[in-house]
């Protein structure tokens, strides 16, 4: 039971971290048209320590030792990753790029 | 904003407090000390008696305001609600689902509603005292460089991680109003790792405040580190649950001290008003009438709606307490950065300019 928790916990990060994934691929695309789509990346990383949480009082109504271990990196690196992404307004700076855009040519 | 503010001349004495030193230092760090002190030598003084008379005022008068002020500035500034659409308009449905969905299930969604809540609000703190750090680093005109800000950073989080990492410990049961929580069920490696993890970053940060003493750079005045040591008061020492209970007054004070602030400078600005000590007096009392009204209608009326659901008041209030306070936190995080010229403005000038006293020691701001 214990493994197959740690195991939902896992795939279910990868999962919410490919999907945040998307979201910078679009944001890098989109961002003149859409610059506030990172707040929308905050307000999915929120929805998923939800989910997350709901998931761990369903199946376990508390957390062994191991699960307990992963949902308390998990919860910190959401919130890391919650300020890494709330830009200020009149802020000029690109968002983190994770993607190397191509250079175009001249002409 | 503020364009046509007088601001006192960067860098001096006359910027580096928002009012002077006795009254910061005694908002920012010395109150809490104070008490902390208190408690400990005269532990008499922890009676849940006199803790239950002062709380209500506490409570009420400063808690419930504060998070109310961070409300009524988003919301009653349609600038802000223009610069942060999601935040203004979509957070609140996520909160707001989160408070139906833990009404609809008791049992399992409520606990992890009020965890997720325990879990973010020593974030958020520790998210508050490096913000008042930066701040006072900048009413100083003293330059962060990005090394000395992730020293900073790293101590002032490695509180937060060893207090929840304690307070997750195995065999512990939390309890928020009428809702029950189990703990993460730490192992207790892991907070002897999360301590070890403070004293190492309290070491490199001093280790590179000497280094920069020897290279001769410029010194860290002590208001800057106060907020950090404050919450290493809060966070690390041996705990008290009466002195717990009053961190959140102290975190409260912080940050309406700072609102208070932002408040008189924006208000004097956008009313044209002469700064005058009647201005000062006249809208603080204003705008703390609305927040202790505000605060009414949120912490008190709302749970009273909410248990129309038939749920008991308690488990009533433990839901939309969460729900207000986490929106609160997500709110925080986004209009208070110094980065946005509209909020580090009004931030960086002191209350003379809107008392006009001591007009020798300010200079006009070019527009």
């Amino acid at each position: 039971m214990n493994g197959i928790l740690v195991g939902v916990l896992v795939i279910g990060g990868l999962a919410l971290a490919a999907v945040i994934g998307l979201f910078v691929i679009a944001n890098q695309r989109l961002q003149r048209r859409l610059p506030q789509s990172r707040h929308a990346m905050t307000a999915l990383a929120t929805v998923g320590l939800i989910i997350g949480f709901a998931l761990w009082a369903a199946l376990v109504g508390g957390a062994d030792q191991l699960t307990g271990t992963v949902l308390f990196v998990l919860a910190i690196a959401i919130f890391r990753l919650m300020n890494h992404f709330e830009p200020p307004p009149g802020d000029d700076q690109p968002a983190p790029s994770l993607i190397k855009e191509r250079p175009r040519s001249p002409l | 904003v503020c364009k046509a503010l007088p601001v006192a001349k960067s860098g001096g004495p006359a910027v580096r407090y928002v009012v002077n030193a006795p009254i910061d230092a005694f908002v920012i760090g010395g109150l809490s000390f104070a008490v902390y002190l208190v408690f400990r030598l005269v532990p008499s003084t922890q009676s849940a008696a006199l803790i239950g008379t002062i709380s209500p005022l506490l409570v009420w008068g400063v808690s419930y305001p504060h998070f109310f002020s961070t409300s009524n500035r988003l919301y009653g500034s349609p600038t802000l609600r223009r610069h942060y659409p999601m935040t203004a308009l979509v957070t609140p449905i996520i909160f707001l689902v989160g408070a139906l969905a833990s009404f609809a299930s008791p049992g399992t969604v409520a606990p992890a509603f009020v965890k997720l809540y325990q879990l973010w609000s020593p974030y958020h703190f520790s998210g508050q005292t490096l913000g008042l750090t930066l701040l006072y680093a900048r009413r100083g005109s003293l330059p962060i460089d990005r090394t000395l800000r992730r020293f900073l950073t790293a101590a002032i989080y490695s509180t937060f991680v060893y207090t929840t990492a304690r307070a997750e410990r195995a065999g512990v049961e939390g309890r928020f109003f009428g809702v029950t929580y189990p703990s993460l069920n730490l192992p207790s490696a892991i907070i002897t790792i999360a301590k070890l993890g403070v004293w190492i970053s309290v070491a490199a940060l001093v280790g590179h405040l000497l280094v920069r003493q020897r290279r001769q750079l410029a010194r860290l005045p002590w208001i800057v580190l106060l907020p950090m040591a404050t919450q290493f008061v809060w966070f690390t020492t041996a705990p008290m649950p009466v002195y717990r209970n009053l961190v959140f007054f102290f975190h409260s004070l912080q940050y309406l001290y700072v609102a208070w602030s932002l408040q008189l400078h924006q208000r004097l600005d956008a009313t044209g008003k002469t700064p005058s000590q009647r201005f000062v007096w006249d809208e603080s009392a204003r705008w703390m009438a609305v927040n202790i009204v505000g605060g009414f209608a949120l912490f008190w009326a709302l749970p009273y709606v909410g248990r129309l659901s038939g749920q008991t008041i308690g488990f009533s209030t433990a839901v939309i307490f969460v729900a207000i306070q986490t929106h609160h936190f997500f709110v925080d995080g986004v209009i208070w950065r110094l980065r946005s010229a509209g909020a580090r403005s009004p931030m960086l000038s002191t209350l003379d300019e809107v008392s006009g006293r001591s007009p020798s020691d300010l200079a006009v701001a070019p527009s």
